[in-house]
């Protein structure tokens, strides 16, 4: 019943458009000033593919302030694909996608699509960093390119539904949709905590710790 | 990487405004004013850096204050804060881990199988990015104002924030635990939280919360049930209860309110009981014993899960985050119901443990079903020779299904199963959570299916017991079912043999009816013999595939499983220079038995080449 889901993680700089392009995405709304991300955010939408059959993406909308990074790259860890965003009107972000990749591939190495995305190109007369540029990075790093407006709503379906597509082709590869996941935790057992504690190394160490020591007790009273 | 000042310049302008209800003008100007205080507070801090969220408290902290009073407001709560989400070069993972494993920490306390449940569903990757957020602003996406200002107050009257923070998260996923424990999908989950969250309005809704966690569970002293009535006069007519009782300090909360549950547990029963019992025309039970009261706990009597479902839905902590003014009755029955379905989940989980063990042990699993007071657990009782299985005239008394392995007269060991009665108009959610004792059914290899023959009812108790049995999921139509028309002795004259031609059912598992007495002990010897028949005849049970190679000298074996003796199946057979070659179906008994003539395939082959 419950379709193959992907986590897509959102990355870049603050004020780039991240959460506008989530919200126009799935609302297909804009809104002027949008509230900063504290943290991370996620939503999720099903997403029909050209095949017919559909597919589930987890959207991660994370904060942009370098504080909030060492949290952001738990999530950038789980993810199955990577936007990079940058704001075409701004040279720093742009600079910035640079870094931000560089995040990704380190935790996740060629697993992960990597989509570099130059948001707000309706601001045409303001733009700093041209399409070519775009291109040639997002070429030089192996990963995908699109330039959006979430203000206008352009490429933004679009761009979304190129990366279920991507996704999809992909199929498990390095496991990472979140139902086979799954289904390999419902075996339960030693393979359940062994998954966890793939998922968070470093993380939660102690939560970790109480995991195993729950699976040990199993539950019975 | 914008500087600080640049980047509360872009947040100022982005500062949530629905939290405070202002728009227009009004929030520009708020917005501004935030900004101004926070690249103030920015130069005079060193070692502190602005990090995203603090312009949502800063924005808090000028609700109805001069400019002075919120930033010196806002300084004391910043200094409040772990030095991991300010400091230059502070980690954030630090304070955030720990408040996800103190959130977790409170939950293994309240709920084991809860926070197993979160577990398994990632929630703690899910909580590590909402924590920040809620640190920062005070819960300020989630709460409405009054209640983040409450919050405020609160950590300036000296409480610690890396307490209170993982305690309302807590207190929040255990109130909406009930429908947590069902969702598989984090997403959903964490909208359930949030949900739960956004609740939070007032100052006042902020401390229920914060008591659901921190209230220690109270040891529960039953009251005598005759108490009931005066405590309920007590707390309901005099306004002065609180006076009375110096201990507690609201009125309706503690043991008189505990009282009041109890009244409404048992009003609650009540009306299911006269749903249920007016049916079948039966007494209604008195409330004085239609419940009866926890008297203490000991995890591995069998009762215990019983107990404990009296335990989580009495216990006075839960009562007080309902609010008894307004109208008790139904949230009090709302919450019941939920506790009973938490309840019902935890006895799920033990139980399907400990089916799987059974079906380890190669036991077939007999449930006994039929609808309130059809005589279930007497037959039990009956069946097992032992009283564990207390058999009372009450509704629900076997809300743990319990079951025990039982010898039958030929020698078979089956696994007996007694479920909870089948009760036409139980409440939708009440459904769900008997649907999760039930499965014992769903994997049940027979089901004697019990009825109240002396019932007028009867006919329609089966019908509503058949179209349960097929609500339930999985449920396999075609698992045997054996009728078993109980309390025959109150029938009178010659009532069993008209009843036998009129009750027909032509539902694709019955195989067969039995007449029994269970209270007298009689129709025991046929009920046996059907249970062996049909798991001979309908299932796999016992009736191992066996080849045999029988001397005819020892032909009265042979004449004896010719004889249509029910334990033996032969399939097919030769006649062979050295005896009767066969292949055979046998049940466990009949197989020990024949085990002495058993040839292996290899051997079968070549004796009937020969």
């Amino acid at each position: 019943m419950s379709l193959p889901k992907y986590k897509v993680v959102l990355v870049g700089d603050q004020s780039v458009g991240k959460t506008a392009v989530v919200v126009r995405y799935l609302k297909n709304t804009f809104e002027e000033k949008a509230e900063a991300t504290i943290g991370m955010d996620f939503q999720t939408k099903t997403v029909q593919l050209l095949s017919g059959s559909q597919i589930r993406l987890q959207l991660w909308d994370t904060a942009g302030q370098e504080r909030f990074r060492s949290l952001v790259n738990g999530y950038i860890r789980d993810a199955a694909a990577a936007v990079v965003c940058y704001d075409v009107t701004n040279r720093q972000s742009f600079d910035s996608t640079t870094q931000w990749i560089e995040e990704v591939r380190q935790s996740r190495g060629d697993d992960v699509l990597v989509y570099l995305v130059g948001n707000k190109v309706d601001l045409a007369e303001s733009r700093q960093v041209s399409r070519a540029e775009g291109e040639a990075k997002a070429a030089e790093v192996k990963g995908r390119f699109a330039e959006t407006s979430a203000r206008s709503g352009d490429n933004v379906q679009e761009l979304f539904k190129q990366l279920g597509e991507a996704l999809a082709q992909r199929g498990d590869v390095g496991g990472t949709a979140a139902s086979q996941v799954k289904e390999k935790l419902q075996l339960g057992g030693q393979e359940q905590v062994d998954k966890k504690n793939k998922a968070c190394a470093n993380m939660l160490p102690r939560i970790r710790r109480s995991f195993a020591e729950a699976a040990l007790l199993g539950d019975l009273p | 990487m914008p500087s600080p000042a640049q980047l509360i310049e872009m947040d100022a302008m982005r500062t949530n405004m629905r939290h405070f209800g202002l728009s227009g003008a009004a929030a520009e100007e708020l917005k501004k004013t935030v900004q101004e205080l926070l690249l103030t507070w920015q130069t005079q801090e060193s070692e502190r850096e602005y990090t995203q969220g603090l312009n949502e408290l800063m924005a808090l902290c000028l609700q109805k204050r001069t400019k002075e009073e919120a930033f010196a407001r806002f300084k004391e709560l910043v200094s409040k804060l772990h030095p991991g989400f300010l400091r230059t070069n502070g980690s954030m993972a630090e304070p955030v881990d720990m408040a996800v494993c103190a959130v977790f920490e409170m939950l293994m306390k309240k709920s084991k199988v809860l926070t197993d449940h979160l577990h398994r569903v990632d929630m703690h990757f899910y909580l590590t990015g909402f924590m920040p957020g809620w640190f920062l602003s005070m819960f300020a996406s989630e709460f409405a104002w009054p209640a983040s200002e409450h919050l405020c107050n609160r950590l300036l009257e000296g409480e610690a924030i890396d307490r209170l923070v993982p305690q309302l998260v807590a207190a929040a996923i255990l109130r909406s635990a009930t429908e947590i424990v069902k969702l598989e999908d984090a997403d959903d989950l964490i909208r359930v939280l949030k949900g739960s969250l956004s609740e939070v309005r007032t100052g006042q809704d902020l401390e229920a919360l914060v008591k659901e966690i921190e209230e220690p569970v109270e040891p529960t002293l039953p009251p005598e049930v005759a108490e009931v009535g005066s405590f309920l006069v007590k707390t309901v007519g005099s306004g002065k209860a609180g006076k009375a009782k110096p201990k507690t300090k609201r009125p309706g909360s503690g043991r008189s309110l505990w009282c009041l549950t109890v009244f409404f547990v048992q009003s609650t029963f009540v009306s299911f009981a006269r749903r249920g019992l007016g049916l079948q025309g039966a007494p209604l039970p008195s409330a004085t014993s239609a419940l009866p009261l926890p008297k203490g706990f000991t995890p591995t009597s069998p009762p215990a899960a019983l107990l404990r479902v009296h335990e989580i839905a009495d216990s006075p902590k839960k009562v007080r985050m309902l609010r008894p003014a307004k109208q008790p009755d139904k949230s009090l029955m709302k919450r019941k119901i939920a506790a009973t379905t938490k309840a019902l989940d935890e006895v799920r989980k033990v139980r399907a443990q400990q089916r799987e063990r059974h079906f380890e042990l190669g036991l077939p699993i007999v449930s006994l079903v039929g609808y309130t007071n059809a005589g279930k657990s007497t037959l039990m009782n009956a069946l097992a020779q032992q009283v564990e299985v207390k058999a009372k005239d009450r509704l629900f008394e076997t809300l743990d299904p319990t079951r025990r392995s039982v010898t039958l007269p030929g020698g078979r060991q089956i696994m007996l199963a007694d479920t909870v009665g089948f009760i036409q108009r139980l409440p939708e959610q009440l459904v769900a959570g008997f649907r999760a004792t039930l499965e014992e059914v769903v994997e049940t290899t027979l089901i004697l299916h019990v009825v109240d023959v002396s019932s007028p009812m009867a006919a329609q108790q089966i019908a509503s017991v058949l179209k349960t049995l097929k609500r339930l999921r999985k449920f396999k139509p075609t698992t045997p079912q054996i009728m078993v028309y109980n309390k025959v002795d109150r029938l009178e004259g010659d009532q069993a043999e008209q009843l036998e031609q009129s009750l027909s059912y032509p539902d694709p598992g019955i195989v067969g009816h039995v007449q029994i007495s269970a209270l007298k002990g009689t129709g025991f010897t046929a009920l046996s013999e059907a249970i062996e028949e049909t798991l001979m005849k309908h299932t796999d049970f016992g009736a191992a595939s066996m080849r045999l190679l029988i001397p005819y000298t020892d032909s009265a074996v042979y004449a004896k499983m010719k004889s249509g003796d029910s334990q033996v199946k032969i399939n097919s057979e030769a006649h062979t220079s050295d005896g009767y070659l066969l292949q055979v179906t046998a049940s466990t008994t009949a197989e020990r038995m024949l085990k002495s003539f058993e040839v292996s395939e290899e051997d079968y082959e070549i004796i009937a080449a020969m």
